[in-house]
C-alpha cells in the first residue's frame, strides 16, 4: 500500500515535472522540484561570468541568463523572413538525483542568476566572476579566482574562496558540527556572525590586522617549536602567527585566512 | 567537442584533396565514354527505387511521364600515363543493374572497402574516374542518392521519397513532393517542394546554408540546430519548450549547450529537422 501510493506520488511529481518543465523558454530555465524529501544541491561553475543565488519563496530552481552577443549579430531580418530565436550555447542545465549541474562556458555577460528554495546547498564556482548569495540556508562552498565572494544573510555553513578578491559573509545562523572557512590571498576578509555563535577560531593574516567585535579568548596556540627527530638535535621553530582562540567559550571550527588583506569579524 | 574536431580535420583532409583534384586537370592522358541504358518499370513488381551510389561526379535526376528510368552518364578520365589510364579502365567500373523494379548504379574500383569509401588521393592511383549521370525517371520513384566529390546532386519533379546524399556539393531539389533525409557536409542545401512533406523529413549540411521552400499552409514539428547561423522563416513559428527529459541513468537535461531548439509551424505535423552547423537556415512557404 505504502509502495503504491509512494509510486503515485512519483508520477504525480513527474507530471508536475512535465508541466513545469514547459516554461523552459528563452534564457530562463526552470528545474521543476522532483524530489523534496532532502535539500537539493545546486552545482554551478562558470568561467567568465558572475554567479548570483537568490532565495525565493518557491520549490523550483530558476536559471536566468542574458543573451550571448552572437545573437545580436544577427541581423533580425533576411529578405523579409523573420530570425527564429535559438538557445543561444554554452549553458547546461541538468539534475541528478537531486543534484543540478549547470555549466556555462561561453562569457555571458550578465553572468547567471539563479532563484533557489532557501534550504539548498550550493557548490558555486567562477574563474573571473564574482559568487553573490542572498538569503539562502544550507552548505555553502563559494569559490573564485580573479573576483569577490558576497555571501548576505546566508545561514548553515560556509567555505568561501578567493584568490584575488574580498570575502564578505553575513551569517544569520551557524549550523553545528561543521567547520567554517573564509579565505583569500590578497583581499580582505569581513565576516559578520550572530553574536551568540559559539567558535573555535583560527585567523591569520600575514600581511594585514585581524579585528574583531568579538572578544576572542586566546587559547595557547600550537607549540612554537617542533622536536626534530632526525637525531640532530636541533629544534625548528615555527613561526606560524595563526591566531588560536575561542568565541562565547568555543564550538564550531572556524578559519579566516588571507595574506595581503585584513580580517574584521563582526557581531549581528 | 573532440568528435567534432576529428570531423572538421577530416573536412579539411578532404577539402584539400577535392582542390588537388582540380589541380590534376593538366595531367594529360584521358579518354571519355558516354553510357547509355534504358530500364523499364514494371507495373507489377513493386515500388520503383533508384540508387546511384557515386563517388566522384555529379548526379542530375529528372521526374517525368513514363515508366521508364532513361541512364546517361558520362565518364571521363584524367591519368597520369598510359599505365594509368589503363589501370583506371581495368579497375573502375560502373555496375549497373535492375533488379525487379529497383535499378541500381554503382561506381566500383580499388577506393572501395567492405565498409564504405577509403579515397586515398588521385595522385595515389594516378588516375581520377568521374561519372556524370543525367537520369530521367518516373515521377514517383524512390530515391537514394550517393556523391562524394566533384559534383552536386539535383533532383526535379519527383515525388517519391528521397535520401541524398552528398559531401563536398550542394544538393539542389526543385518541385518535389516526397518526404526524406537531404544530407551534405560542404555545400548548400536548397529544397523547393510543391506539396509539403507528409512524413519526418531532415535538411543537413555543416558548412552552407539551408534553404527550404514550403507551400503555404504548413503543418509540421520542426527542430533547428545551428551553432554559427541564424534561423529564419517568413512563417509563425511557435516555440515548443523542451521538456525536462530522463536519460537512461537518471539524469535530467533540462539545456544542453547544442544550439538547437523546437518548434512549430500551424497545427504541427510531421518532424522536419533542419540542420547547419555553420550556415543559415532559411524557411518559406509562400512557394516559388
Amino acid at each position: 500500500m505504502m509502495k503504491r501510493s509512494l509510486a503515485l506520488l512519483g508520477l504525480t511529481f513527474s507530471f508536475c515535472a512535465l508541466a513545469c518543465a514547459q516554461e523552459t523558454t528563452g534564457d530562463r530555465i526552470v528545474v521543476p522540484a522532483r524530489d523534496t524529501t532532502h535539500p537539493r544541491v545546486v552545482n554551478a561553475k562558470v568561467t567568465f561570468g558572475s554567479l548570483t543565488v537568490k532565495a525565493y519563496n518557491g520549490k523550483e530552481v530558476i536559471v536566468e541568463s542574458q543573451s550571448a552577443p552572437g545573437a545580436r549579430r544577427l541581423p533580425e531580418t533576411y529578405q523579409g523572413l523573420k530570425r527564429i530565436d535559438m538557445p543561444h550555447g554554452g549553458l547546461e542545465v541538468t539534475e541528478e538525483d537531486n543534484t543540478i549541474r549547470i555549466r556555462a562556458t561561453d562569457p555571458h555577460p550578465g553572468g547567471l542568476t539563479i532563484s533557489v528554495p532557501v534550504d539548498t546547498s550550493l557548490q558555486l564556482s567562477s574563474v573571473h566572476g564574482a559568487i553573490n548569495v542572498e538569503g539562502v540556508h544550507g552548505d555553502i562552498d563559494a569559490s573564485t579566482v580573479h573576483s569577490d565572494v558576497t555571501l548576505t544573510n546566508v545561514s548553515g555553513t560556509v567555505l568561501a574562496n578567493s584568490t584575488h578578491g574580498t570575502i564578505r559573509v553575513s551569517m544569520n545562523s551557524v549550523d553545528p558540527g561543521k567547520p567554517l572557512s573564509f579565505a583569500t590571498v590578497h583581499g580582505d576578509i569581513d565576516v559578520t556572525l550572530p553574536a551568540g555563535v559559539k567558535l573555535n577560531v583560527k585567523a591569520s593574516s600575514v600581511q594585514g590586522a585581524i579585528y574583531s567585535d568579538f572578544e576572542i579568548a586566546l587559547g595557547r596556540g600550537q607549540p612554537a617549536t617542533e622536536r626534530n627527530t632526525s637525531g640532530s638535535g636541533l629544534y625548528r621553530i615555527n613561526l606560524d602567527r595563526t591566531i588560536n582562540g575561542t568565541i562565547n567559550g568555543g564550538g564550531v571550527e572556524a578559519s579566516f585566512r588571507t595574506v595581503h588583506g585584513k580580517i574584521l569579524l563582526r557581531k549581528k | 567537442m573532440k568528435r567534432s574536431l576529428c570531423l572538421t580535420l577530416a573536412l579539411f583532409a578532404v577539402a584539400a584533396t577535392a582542390q588537388r583534384n582540380r589541380d590534376r586537370d593538366w595531367w594529360q592522358y584521358g579518354d571519355h565514354e558516354t553510357i547509355r541504358q534504358t530500364y523499364t518499370i514494371s507495373s507489377g513488381s513493386g515500388p520503383a527505387k533508384l540508387l546511384v551510389d557515386n563517388i566522384s561526379g555529379f548526379i542530375h535526376v529528372t521526374g517525368g511521364a513514363g515508366s521508364q528510368v532513361k541512364v546517361s552518364v558520362e565518364r571521363s578520365t584524367r591519368a597520369e600515363s598510359n599505365e594509368a589510364l589503363a589501370a583506371a579502365k581495368r579497375d573502375v567500373k560502373l555496375d549497373m543493374s535492375q533488379q525487379g523494379n529497383s535499378v541500381r548504379l554503382y561506381e566500383d574500383g580499388p577506393f572501395r572497402s567492405r565498409d564504405g569509401v577509403n579515397y586515398r588521393g588521385d595522385n595515389y592511383y594516378g588516375y581520377r574516374v568521374a561519372f556524370d549521370y543525367d537520369i530521367q525517371v518516373p515521377t514517383d520513384i524512390e530515391l537514394v542518392l550517393k556523391t562524394i566529390n566533384n559534383g552536386d546532386i539535383v533532383v526535379k519533379r519527383t515525388s517519391g521519397a528521397f535520401d541524398v546524399h552528398g559531401l563536398n556539393g550542394g544538393i539542389e531539389m526543385q518541385e518535389v513532393s516526397g518526404y526524406g533525409t537531404v544530407y551534405t557536409l560542404n555545400g548548400k542545401v536548397n529544397v523547393s517542394f510543391t506539396k509539403n512533406p507528409v512524413k519526418d523529413s531532415e535538411f543537413h549540411t555543416l558548412n552552407g546554408t539551408v534553404d527550404v521552400h514550403f507551400q503555404p499552409g504548413l503543418d509540421a514539428d520542426l527542430h533547428f540546430h545551428t551553432l554559427n547561423g541564424g534561423v529564419y522563416a517568413d512563417f509563425d513559428v511557435t516555440a515548443i519548450p523542451t521538456p525536462g527529459s530522463e536519460k537512461s541513468n537518471g539524469m535530467f537535461v533540462y539545456r544542453s549547450s547544442r544550439r538547437q531548439m523546437d518548434g512549430r509551424a500551424g497545427k504541427g505535423g510531421p518532424q522536419l529537422s533542419f540542420n547547419s552547423l555553420n550556415g543559415s537556415i532559411r524557411l518559406y512557404s509562400k512557394g516559388i
